[in-house]
């Protein structure tokens, strides 16, 4: 099914939770809408779900406005951070009741339920009831109630928040593929930038009620809208130097208190084109800084603190009070508080305009 | 037996002293004294106020005390207890307390949950509201309530009850003669549904509203998901107010001594709690009984522990105190 959220605006009081938001999800398509805590995101899900009427704005599924109807004729399944388990029902009941309130034959009931447990592998957990279950199987449940009456469109929010991290990695990439398999259009709530990037087709990128960006993970991950998308997705968070430009001979620099950056040719049109603004903010993702000893490099900062991760060492570096975060291949030959060159790779820098946040050029 | 002794043995060895009774170790007995300090002031209050009364009123009973025999009060062994079953008036007081118990209990509890499901399904400010009305009659004095009960049922042309119903073509009648068991269960119930009113609508708070929000999604109706969710989330408030009121109902006679006596005509109202009373502390001409009466109060007291046992079994009261009822994930 499509779903379509057309200038949806949701308002609780005086609080503006959604502001004009317009996404148009294809008909099996897996969504993520992505942001901090308190960004709206459950807001639309549940606008969505119909729990919650738009303020203003449409919500249209195959193009039908669905504005008015109640959430039970929507046939949607939605999995809740809580997994909101009805806790007197046993694990049969609650992947039954929905479908039991369709007035569905008895026995039509029983395969779609034994169906959909052997799907998640939890046939012997029927008997149970919610509190005898870990948080993985509760997880599992919740996720089969939600597909065992077959809905036309899957909402899942936070569905992995409450699993440690082993189960996690493992339920991300068993959803991605149910998801596939079965085809159903999900829309997917998270604040966790590696599950939306990990699942999605798509992210919608929220903040403070207002979409930031929506694309594919690849695209929000090279070619960030603004600031924030370009701090929010990415681990560890891209780097950010603000400073001013200013000319010397042919080049162009970025200077600031303690440091300046020669612009790349792929960077220079770019800041030639806003060479009336003071100041620009430059950005490097970690794994894009380079490190040499200190005579090689453009420029020179102090190990902070050095954090290995295996596959890479996280290093935080320090130049006057401007900090950096590089992602470097082991070993590190260095130790804190010695001094490093640094290097960005000319390919992937980024300029940012400081006012308004908005991506002006990538080399 | 093996923990006695093991404690003898520490004891014999000097590294503590032991009653086999008491148990006080070292080290567990400065606990053992915290909390026996910490429940003293509740345990003293039961023993003076509930377990002192019921032995003195079951040692009345035995007795003949009387105003006629004040003075030379003889103990006459269960005397009064034979006298209640062969009593002609009994078996009709018995009725009348079943017919006041379940009928007001059934209203405390259904109006309660009514109320409670009503106030939490509209908007929040007007419940509140609704509900803070229907706790006036609680606050409001038991005399009080009852009088402005006798004025609203006075027989026409007076009563707000008569003057409402006769312009609507209705005759008006003496409502506390012609129905007295309708004005008590009312009167009784509009007090009592606010216990319930007030229990349940917390409870109904208290289920996380990830719950309701599924049920919707899961294509419940309001109704549905009254019944198949809120109801049995709210099971075992619902058991604790049945079973509080049915032991309050028991013993409670205020209202009905305040508005038919126990009338109209014979007995006709009069229920166990309000019989004793009649007998112990108010009869006619200052004859009042205090040994048979006594007596009644214990029978009273018997079915109530009666009473209390079946549902602490029927309801499983222990698991409902072991465990929350209401669990979020």
């Amino acid at each position: 099914m499509r779903v379509s959220i057309e200038r949806l605006t949701k308002r609780f009081g005086k609080v503006v939770a959604v502001q004009d938001l317009s996404l148009e999800i294809m008909d099996g398509e897996f969504v993520a809408l992505l942001g901090p805590s308190g960004c709206g995101k459950t807001t639309v899900l549940l606008t969505v779900a119909g729990i919650y009427r738009p303020t203003h704005g449409w919500i249209r599924f195959d193009g039908k406005v669905v504005n008015d109807l109640p959430p039970r004729e929507r046939n949607i399944g939605m999995v809740f951070q809580s997994y909101a388990l009805y806790p007197h029902m046993t694990v049969y009941e609650n992947i039954a009741f929905p479908l039991t309130l369709r007035r569905m034959p008895r026995a039509e009931i029983h395969r779609r339920v034994v169906a959909a447990a052997q799907l998640l592998q939890i046939e012997e957990l029927l008997d149970r009831r919610p509190g005898q279950l870990s948080g993985g199987q509760q997880q599992r449940v919740a996720l089969c109630r939600a597909l065992a009456k077959e809905p036309d469109l899957l909402l899942l929010d936070e569905p992995l928040s409450n699993l440690d991290a082993r189960l996690r990695l493992l339920a991300r990439a068993e959803i991605k593929r149910l998801q596939k398999e079965l085809g159903i259009t999900t829309i997917f709530v998270t604040h966790d930038q590696v599950e939306a990037m990990t699942m999605a087709d798509r992210i919608a990128v929220l903040n403070q009620g207002v979409l930031q960006q929506f694309d594919t993970p690849e695209a929000l991950y090279t070619r960030p809208a603004n600031l924030f998308v370009a701090e929010f997705i990415g681990s560890p968070p891209m780097n950010f130097l603000e400073g001013s430009l200013t000319v010397h001979g042919s080049a162009l620099r970025l200077t600031g208190p303690e440091w300046h950056v020669t612009l790349p040719e792929g960077l220079k049109s770019w800041a030639e084109a806003v060479r009336d603004r003071d100041r620009l903010i430059l950005g490097v993702r970690p794994e894009h800084v380079r490190l040499a000893p200190s005579e090689e490099g453009e420029l020179r900062a102090e190990v902070y603190v050095i954090e290995p991760l295996g596959r890479d060492v996280l290093v935080n570096l320090r130049i006057g009070s401007l900090r950096l975060r590089a992602l470097v291949p082991p070993p590190f030959p260095w130790k804190v508080g010695d001094i490093v060159g640094l290097h960005f790779d000319p390919a992937h820098l980024y300029l940012f305009d400081p006012h308004t946040g908005v991506l002006i050029g990538r080399s | 037996m093996r923990q006695v002794e093991r404690e003898l043995e520490v004891a014999k060895r000097g590294r503590g002293f032991s009653l086999p009774l008491l148990r006080i170790r070292p080290g567990v007995s400065k606990q053992g004294v915290a909390a026996l300090l910490f429940l003293s002031p509740a345990a003293l209050i039961v023993l003076l106020f509930f377990v002192a009364p019921v032995l003195l009123t079951f040692w009345i009973s035995m007795t003949n005390m009387s105003v006629a025999t004040l003075g030379r009060t003889e103990i006459i062994g269960f005397s009064n207890y034979l006298r209640i079953l062969r009593s002609p008036y009994t078996s009709r007081i018995l009725q009348n307390t079943l017919l006041y118990v379940s009928a007001t209990l059934t209203f405390n509890v259904g109006m309660g949950l009514i109320l409670a499901l009503l106030t939490t399904h509209i908007e929040e400010r007007v419940g509140v509201l609704f509900r803070a009305l229907w706790l006036l009659p609680r606050v409001t004095p038991s005399v009080v309530y009852a009088l402005l009960w006798t004025w609203a049922t006075a027989p026409a042309p007076f009563g707000t009850l008569n003057q409402v119903l006769g312009p609507l073509g209705l005759p008006s009648r003496n409502w506390l003669t012609t129905q007295p068991w309708g004005v008590i269960i009312l009167a009784n119930g509009f007090v009592g549904a606010s216990l319930g009113m007030i229990i349940f609508t917390s409870a109904i708070k208290a289920i996380p509203p990830d719950y309701i929000m599924a049920a919707q999604v899961d294509g419940a109706t309001t109704w549905q998901i009254i019944r198949r969710i809120i109801l049995p989330l709210i099971r075992w408030p619902i058991m604790f107010v049945t079973a509080y009121q049915t032991l309050s109902l028991l013993a409670s006679f205020e209202y009905i001594l305040l508005l038919t006596e126990g009338g109209p005509g014979f007995y006709r109202t009069e229920v166990w709690a309000l019989y004793a009373y009649h007998q112990a502390l108010s009869n006619y001409f200052g004859n009042v009984q205090f040994g048979f009466g006594a007596a009644l109060a214990a029978v009273l007291v018997a079915i109530g522990v009666v009473a209390s046992v079946i549902y602490l079994r029927v309801f499983r009261f222990q698991e409902m105190m072991s465990e929350p009822k209401i669990e979020g994930v």
